[in-house]
């Protein structure tokens, strides 16, 4: 799913919020094994000790959507909006399945340029840092 | 940090595009009106510190990555069952 963006150096510029020195990073297939995998794991090459199991969301919440901006767009170098993969920071929860994706703060990598950015969606969408990623926690599960 | 005072209906400019007007005051609060070019990112800081804290609570070290194979492997065949 992303095998055209592994190994390659993306350029953050600290737009990953919270890391604001963290420029490389790296994408990293999660399971060699199954080029399908929805997920990847995004590193650091500065602290390798800083790295995000990051998905497509695209795959859990199918009707995912957002307006990319203008000065988004513009600081990705994307004139044409398909060079632009989205990702998603998942936080792992244990159990795993209980896991949740960040949909309010996507990063977004314009594979060419080798850029990226973590942005914000704009007030009006309902998005959270916190959407169960495969939809259904505990709880809901034991409800059926 | 500059500090300045305003009456409700007064405004300041930021560059010769940005303009935050006190809307109203009540007690404790103050609703602030913001015009601005629709380039110009305006988020509540609560927003911003939410995703920091998002972010930071989802490092996962690089030696997660063998178990990261596992537990990703086994939830998607999970999940696709009951899709």
């Amino acid at each position: 799913m992303f095998a055209h963006l592994f190994g390659k150096e993306i350029s953050m510029k600290g737009a990953i919020l919270g890391f604001p020195d963290m420029d490389v990073f790296v994408l990293a297939p999660v399971d060699q094994d199954n080029p399908e995998s929805p997920f990847a794991y995004l590193q650091c090459l500065e602290q390798p000790e800083v790295g995000f199991l990051v998905t497509n969301p695209f795959v859990f919440h199918a009707n995912y959507e957002f307006q990319l901006s203008d000065q988004d767009r513009s600081r990705l170098q994307a004139d044409d909006p398909g060079k632009i993969v989205v990702l998603s920071i998942v936080t792992i929860a244990n159990p795993f399945f209980d896991s949740t994706v960040n949909l309010l703060a996507p990063i977004l990598i314009q594979y060419e340029a080798g850029i990226g950015m973590q942005t914000v969606l704009a007030g009006e969408c309902n998005y959270t840092t916190r959407e169960p990623l495969f939809r259904r926690s505990a709880k809901e599960g034991g409800e059926v | 940090m500059l500090i300045l005072s305003r009456k409700k209906g007064q405004s300041i400019m930021i560059n010769d595009d940005i303009e935050v007007i006190v809307v109203s005051t009540e007690g404790d609060q103050v609703k602030i009106g913001i015009r601005a070019p629709s380039s110009i990112k305006v988020h509540r800081k609560e927003i911003y510190d939410s995703i920091q804290e998002s972010n930071l609570a989802s490092i996962a070290p690089a030696d997660q990555l063998p178990s990261l194979k596992q537990l990703t492997g086994q939830a998607l065949s999970e999940w696709q069952k009951e899709k």
